[in-house]
């Protein structure tokens, strides 16, 4: 989805990763509870850093549409002075 | 019982007072701060289920920290609790770019029919005008064409014309050799003028064709005939200036209708024709002597060209 991309996503998918490298810490050494808080807070990050990363593919395509419609704008204001001309 | 009570309540009493003088932890801070800033953000707007689900998730880490403070379950939740925040907040913004985008998008369709649209107008206008200069275009071809008939056909008729009038001097003079002992002619223009002496047709004073002259203008009228085609005939009567005006006045218009209808009895046209008298107002030589006198007695038949 590009998480790697976005600065603050990839921050939270990092988090979610080292979230699930100590849950199976936890899991091997047979720590039931904190394993289960680890995976919890991974899910979170995971979901956190995927949100993120659609935000931010969202807002690029929100501004290259209006990009998109001022350049149209621009150039038919040129046309339309050539027309008149 | 009392004593155990009380000291069992002072001792939760010094329980609840560690507890709240014992600070949140660093999660719970920032999990507080998040849901602050999500409150205030157009998140309870657009994402209120999301908000909600943060609010739960803060409570219950408010709660473990009333429970137990800084303990592991305080800062787990907190820790869900801001993530909570921190998502309603992405999905805000995701929802509010997304219609940013939708709007976008419909402007620009919008802005796409409408150029279309004034693409069309212009073009129509533009039709419209080509089709009209090429109609002027062909009206003046068709003009310039027909000019240049007209003026080939004009130009054929004035060379036609020519040549007819250039027959009818050659006739005209050929005819007039025959009479030139009786006449003066000159051209002048588009006027021949024939100058008959006044002598030799009347008598002194009178208006009565001699027999001499009648045969004389009977060669007159024969060329006439000839030549009456688009022309019209005047004969005027001039007098010399012996006499009253009134009587040569007079005197000039009978000379002349008499030629007239002499001629008009040899066949010349009544419509045609008309007689003037100028008496003795239009003398060609002075009336002091014989000879001038003889001169300004005289008849003039102008033969003019009306076509």
């Amino acid at each position: 989805m590009g998480a790697r991309t976005v600065p603050q996503a990839a921050l939270h998918l990092e988090y979610a990763q080292q979230h699930m490298t100590q849950a199976k810490e936890h899991m091997a050494e047979e720590e039931g509870e904190p394993a289960l808080h680890a995976l919890d807070k991974a899910e979170a990050d995971a979901n956190l850093a995927l949100e993120l990363a659609r935000s931010a593919q969202a807002q690029t395509e929100a501004q290259e549409a209006l990009r998109e419609g001022n350049e149209l704008r621009k150039n038919a204001s040129v046309y339309s002075q050539i027309g008149d001309s | 019982m009392n004593k155990l009570s009380l000291a069992t309540l002072t001792l939760a009493g010094i329980g609840l007072t560690g507890c709240a003088a014992t600070p949140p932890s660093q999660q719970l801070l920032s999990a507080r701060d998040a849901f602050r800033e999500a409150e205030q953000s157009t998140a309870t707007q657009l994402e209120p289920e999301h908000v909600q689900r943060a609010k739960v998730a803060l409570n219950k880490a408010e709660m473990a920290h009333d429970d137990e403070p800084q303990s592991e379950q305080e800062k787990h939740l907190a820790y869900l609790a801001e993530r909570k925040a921190q998502l309603a907040m992405a999905l805000a913004e995701r929802t509010s770019a997304e219609r940013a985008k939708a709007q976008a998008e419909k402007e620009y369709k919008s802005l796409l029919v409408d150029q279309k649209q004034n693409a069309e107008a212009r073009a129509n206008v533009a039709n419209r005008e080509a089709d009209a200069a090429e109609r002027n275009a062909a009206a003046a071809r068709s003009d310039a064409q027909k000019n240049a008939a007209e003026l080939a056909t004009e130009r054929q008729a004035r060379m036609e014309a020519e040549k007819k009038l250039s027959a009818a001097r050659e006739r005209l003079t050929s005819a007039l050799d025959k009479i030139a002992d009786l006449s003066q002619v000159e051209t002048k223009d588009r006027e021949v003028v024939i100058t008959l002496n006044g002598a030799v047709l009347f008598e002194v004073g009178k208006s009565k064709l001699m027999p001499s002259a009648q045969e004389k203008l009977r060669e007159v009228a024969a060329v006439l005939k000839q030549e009456q085609d688009g022309r019209s005939i005047v004969v005027e009567g001039h007098t010399d200036s012996q006499g009253t005006d009134q009587y040569n006045l007079q005197l000039s218009k009978s000379r002349a209708q008499a030629v007239v209808d002499y001629l008009i009895s040899q066949g010349v046209d009544r419509n045609r024709i008309k007689a003037v008298g100028r008496g003795e107002a239009e003398p060609t030589a002075s009336n002091q002597t014989p000879e001038g006198r003889a001169n300004n007695r005289r008849v003039e038949i102008h033969l003019r060209d009306e076509s």
